[in-house]
């Protein structure tokens, strides 16, 4: 068998890349996967799928679970809708266009720290808002300990997120072709029915792109999250990666690694369902 | 023009192909392109460089193994304080304590020892052999003393001499000799006058000028003491200083940032022609042990150092430092070794001082002279570690006597205290697999803390190692210890000393009866409106005070429960509540403790209650004292504490056999018999124990079963402004701690998690943010959190 030139030089390339693919993911997956099916690396003994059920059955990993599932439902949508939302305004032709767009860009610039110091500033218990709340004779909210929590980090979330997400909608509703909606317009049709029977069949993919990066970014909040209110935050707060995190650093990497495949499936899962959806919708548009 | 293209394409690849391959041979070459010549390239250095944790301790310990030998040097007299090394030769400082015939030694203040010391000075070959008389001083007519001894860059040996004239002061002279004469070559008086603050170090460059360092200046005179060179270092200050290989003068630099609440380290040089700074280093010195750690260097580095635990070599272009030799590793007494003198990188000469002889008439010293051992020599034995975050001169004794004991195996100690977070530089190595043999399991490993490292499985269970040992039995415990240590009949962690950890109170007050609950605790405080808990009075340190007692009152870790919703830690922050919001520690005019005590104005003492401490209960509560023990639901609320002794064996050692054999012998009755006059906790075997209860109430001086001198208690010590007076024990303060450890409930243990998360959301309360009511639900919340985490 002879391999030919092109092969080999292909391979030389290739080489450095899938190296650093297998040693920093595709080793490391194994690795997760062999944790996860030992007692502990000390010993080292199977202990087939008890470590899986253990994680399923631990109220900590399924209140993680839950309040990030909350919390993606919540902000995902939220932020799907909003910034659609903002850029069909946008797409209106409004005074001070590019203004605005540069205002909501901003927070995208602005480091996690400083964006943490001032939600800081403004939820704390002693924050702006329970100070001008007490102006007006209300009682303080401890807004990060209170069921309040989550919408306050949703609300930090959109913040930081609808600018991005507009854009990328802008630039898709800029690419539907003009003369359909041109002929739309001349057969009667008004902007609701331009919006639902044209507009969004055109952006559908830019629909599921900014869904899955917006998901993404609701499993990265952790970052912002643990700077807000630190490794065991209230209830409502505690993410799947503060269980992550915690058991890691308690050297619990049977904990960790179960953890990190069940949410791996989940994931699987979710984005096999969005990309169904997608077909179903681009079939829809295609046909 | 397809063929040009792919002409050009091959051009690029082969260009990208050798950038690749030259920058991939510039990686991590730094000690074979180091040097710039060829002689100051290292001949061959270890392969690791400094702070390698437990792989370096396992896998290079045979590396840094030096062996000693007695240095014979015929002729000379006295106690050795000084060698320097010029070439071939060594010069020696000796000097000899003559005491006058009418001194008196008091036996109790050795200082008022009269009498003159003899310096003498010394040249011998570094092979050793006879050494020649170079000066003498003659008692009769030398009134002063030689504080140092400098080799000139024309291999004069110098020294520094100040003479006390009883008309016009202290002089200071640099001398050299000549036919068994001083001969002063500058008169130095001036200079250390003027300077406002003390000059540390003093040493001649290569120019033959003096350079001189104080606290955090260096100053260089040239031979009319004109000062040619000033530099301020700011605030910082200078720990070592001395020249290089090639003559640059080196000044190492310690600071403390304030913001990062962190010691910065810093090695500066100064070249010998200019000397302006050319290099400033980051440097790890922490451990260097003072002023005179710092060796003029040779070939192979350009100066060496040594801490209590090691000697380095260092090499300032590649900014490493290299570990040479181990003391511990080649059965050193670090802490007894003095002067060193490297003869090169493979040997060294040194003293070896007997601190417990008479410091005043001149400590003993022996010569000793140090030659690295052939790694290849040491291939059978094997080496094991022991992690450590504070490794005491007794652990270090211990291994030290169980490595000379025998010749298959080594003990090699971790200490994790010398890292920048020892805690986080544990649980790193343990993450990556390089687990030691033993461990020191003191309040837990690092930031693990005991029951996560059973339950993470990283403690061998000893009990089928002690079943089988002929020599050691838990029945030989104390029956206290024996319930605190094992485990659903696994035992994780042994120790040889213990000490309770409890509340003492006022027996009259708190009741003649161990242990109480919150309810009792609280009443009893509130019965007493003008007194003060514990010994400070801040809020925030009365619930951690509690809370280190009492967390696990609230936690129930097997069920994932926590219950500090309940009313009984409502109790506790009510009772924190009271305190003050001020810290004590700037509390101006603060009442002593003992008379807190003795006015009524404190309730309790808290936390680690050794034996020792009954005779000072004793005279602040005027005898009327009990171990009452925290409150708990269960009314027992003492533990038993186990110190840095504490040690266990770690499940993935493959030396498991080895490491029993040095950890069994903390619970032999020969070891614990011997050493227990030295421990300051209590025994932990109840033969041994009861030995040393009989050593504490002896009123007549003789000698226990275990052969120590026992002498009856005596003397006096300040506590604060009160005057303890020592006597023996009476049964009543024995059967007192006795009585407190028949009530002990298990190990100590405490979570600094739960602890954490207990002050951050209590200061809500204790501030007036929040009630207690609305505080309590958001802890309960927080902790069940964690605690179901870890379930």
């Amino acid at each position: 068998m002879k391999i030919s030139k092109k092969k080999i030089k292909d391979s030389i390339f290739l080489g450095p890349s899938l190296l650093g693919v297998l040693i920093f993911f595709i080793i490391p997956f194994f690795v997760v996967i062999y944790y996860s099916g030992i007692d502990n690396v000390i010993q080292c003994r199977p202990v087939g799928l008890r470590n899986y059920i253990n994680v399923i059955n631990n109220s900590a990993f399924q209140g993680a679970a839950r309040n990030t599932f909350i919390f993606s439902l919540m902000a995902v949508p939220l932020s799907i809708i909003i910034s659609l939302g903002m850029s069909l305004v946008l797409e209106g032709g409004i005074p001070m266009k590019s203004t605005i767009r540069t205002f909501f860009l901003s927070p995208l610039m602005v480091p996690t720290a400083s964006v943490v110091l001032i939600w800081q500033v403004l939820f704390d218990y002693h924050g702006v808002i329970n100070e001008a709340a007490k102006l007006f004779g209300q009682r303080p909210v401890d807004w990060l300990k209170s069921d309040y929590s989550q919408w306050v980090v949703v609300i930090l979330f959109l913040w930081k997120n609808l600018g991005y997400n507009m854009v990328l909608f802008m630039s898709a509703l800029a690419s539907i072709p003009k003369d359909i909606l041109e002929v739309s317009r001349l057969d009667g049709a008004g902007a609701w029915k331009q919006f639902w029977l044209i507009k969004l069949r055109y952006i559908t993919p830019t629909i599921y792109f900014v869904g899955i990066i917006s998901l993404i970014n609701s499993f990265k909040v952790f970052r912002e999250v643990y700077l807000l209110a630190g490794d065991y935050p209230y209830d409502s707060l505690y993410m799947l990666q503060h269980f992550m995190n915690n058991t890691f650093r308690n050297l619990d990497y049977q904990k960790l690694s179960s953890a990190a495949i069940i949410m791996c499936i989940v994931m699987i899962v979710i984005i096999g369902l969005l990309f169904v959806l997608e077909n179903k919708l681009s079939e829809d548009l295609e046909g | 023009m397809i063929r040009k293209s792919g002409l050009l394409k091959k051009t690029i690849t082969l260009a990208l192909t050798g950038i690749m391959i030259i920058g991939a041979t510039g990686c991590g070459n730094i000690g074979s392109s180091s040097g710039g010549t060829s002689s100051s390239v290292p001949t061959e250095r270890p392969k690791e460089s400094t702070h390698g944790g437990v792989a370096e301790a396992k896998n290079m310990a045979a590396s840094f193994v030096y062996s000693g030998s007695n240095f014979q040097v015929s002729g000379a007299e006295g106690t050795m304080s000084s060698i320097k090394k010029y070439g071939d030769k060594l010069y020696m400082l000796f000097q000899t304590f003559i005491e006058d015939e009418n001194s008196k030694d008091n036996g109790d203040g050795e200082q008022f020892v009269n009498g003159q010391t003899i310096y003498r000075i010394y040249s011998a070959s570094k092979e050793g052999g006879d050494a020649e008389l170079l000066f003498e001083s003659d008692p009769m007519d030398f009134d002063g003393y030689i504080t140092g001894l400098n080799i000139r860059q024309d291999g004069t040996p110098l020294i520094v001499y100040n003479n006390v004239d009883k008309n016009e002061g202290v002089f200071y002279h640099v001398c050299s000799i000549s036919d068994g004469k001083l001969e002063t070559e500058r008169n130095i008086t001036e200079l250390v006058y003027n300077n406002e603050i003390n000059i540390n170090s003093l040493f001649l460059d290569d120019k033959n000028n003096l350079v001189a360092t104080t606290e955090n200046e260096l100053k260089v005179y040239d031979a009319d003491n004109k000062e040619i060179v000033s530099k301020q270092f700011g605030d910082v200050w200078i720990t070592l200083s001395g020249k290089s290989a090639s003559g640059d003068i080196l000044v190492n630099l310690q600071s403390y940032n304030e913001a990062v609440m962190e010691g910065c380290s810093k090695l500066c040089v100064f070249d010998k022609d200019t000397y302006e700074m050319k290099n400033e280093i980051d440097m790890d010195t922490s451990g260097a042990s003072g002023g005179g750690s710092l060796m003029n260097g040779d070939e192979t580095y350009d100066f060496y150092y040594s801490t209590t635990n090691a000697i380095y070599g260092y090499v300032i272009e590649e900014e490493k430092s290299y570990k040479l030799a181990d003391f511990l590793s080649s059965d050193i007494n670090g802490d007894s070794l003095g002067n060193i003198c490297m003869l090169n990188a493979d040997s060294f000469i040194a003293g070896l001082y007997d601190w417990e002889e008479d410091t005043i008439r001149g400590s003993k010293c022996t010569l000793m002279k140090y030659d690295k051992v052939d790694p290849s020599t040491l291939a059978n034995t094997t080496v094991l570690t022991y992690a450590m975050m504070y490794a005491d001169n007794r652990l270090k004794d211990d291994i030290r006597e169980f490595n000379s004991s025998q010749s298959e195996y080594k003990i090699n100690i971790v200490d994790y205290s010398e890292e920048n977070d020892p805690a986080e530089k544990l649980s790193a190595d343990v993450a990556a697999g390089n687990f030691a043999d033993i461990y020191q399991v003191y309040e837990g490993m690092g930031d693990i803390s005991l029951n996560q490292a059973i339950s993470k499985g990283l403690l061998e269970d000893m009990a089928p190692y002690i079943e089988k040992d002929a020599d050691v039995s838990l029945d030989d415990l104390v029956p206290a210890i024996k319930n605190a240590i094992v485990n659903d009949g696994k035992v994780y962690v042994i120790a040889p000393t213990f000490e309770l950890y409890s509340m003492v109170g006022k027996k009259s007050e708190v009741g003649e009866k161990s242990g109480w609950n919150y309810a009792d605790l609280k009443k009893y405080y509130e019965s007493k409106p003008d007194s003060q808990l514990f010994y400070s009075n801040n809020k925030n340190d009365i619930l951690d005070a509690f809370m280190e007692g009492c967390v696990n009152d609230f936690v129930d870790w097997e069920n994932g429960e926590c219950y500090f919703d309940s009313q009984e830690f409502k109790d506790i922050l009510e009772m924190a509540n009271k305190g003050t919001n001020e810290e004590t520690d700037y509390i101006e005019n603060r009442v002593s403790e003992p008379k807190q005590f003795l006015e009524g104005k404190r309730l309790l003492c808290n936390g680690y209650i050794p034996l020792d401490d009954m005779e000072r209960f004793d005279q602040a509560f005027k005898g009327d004292y009990t171990i009452k023990g925290y409150p708990s639901k269960d009314n027992k609320g003492s533990y038993i504490y186990l110190s840095y002794d504490a040690m266990g064996i770690c499940a993935k050692s493959e030396n498991k056999d080895a490491a029993w054999k040095f950890v069994k012998r903390y619970l032999t009755e020969d070891y614990q018999g011997k050493k227990y006059p030295d421990l300051y906790c209590c025994p932990t075997r109840q033969d041994v124990f009861d030995v040393y209860l009989e050593s504490k109430k002896a009123t007549k001086a003789g000698t226990d079963k275990y052969g120590n001198e026992i002498k009856p208690i005596e003397g006096s010590y300040g506590w604060e402004d009160m005057e303890i007076t020592r006597k023996p024990y009476t049964d009543e303060q024995i059967n007192i701690f006795k009585e407190g450890l028949n009530n002990t409930k298990g190990l100590f243990s405490n979570d600094k998690k739960v602890e954490k998360i207990l002050t951050e959301e209590a200061a809500a309360y204790f501030a007036g943010d929040k009630t207690i009511d609305e505080v309590v639900p958001i802890i309960q919340d927080r902790v069940k959190t964690y605690i179901n985490e870890n379930k």
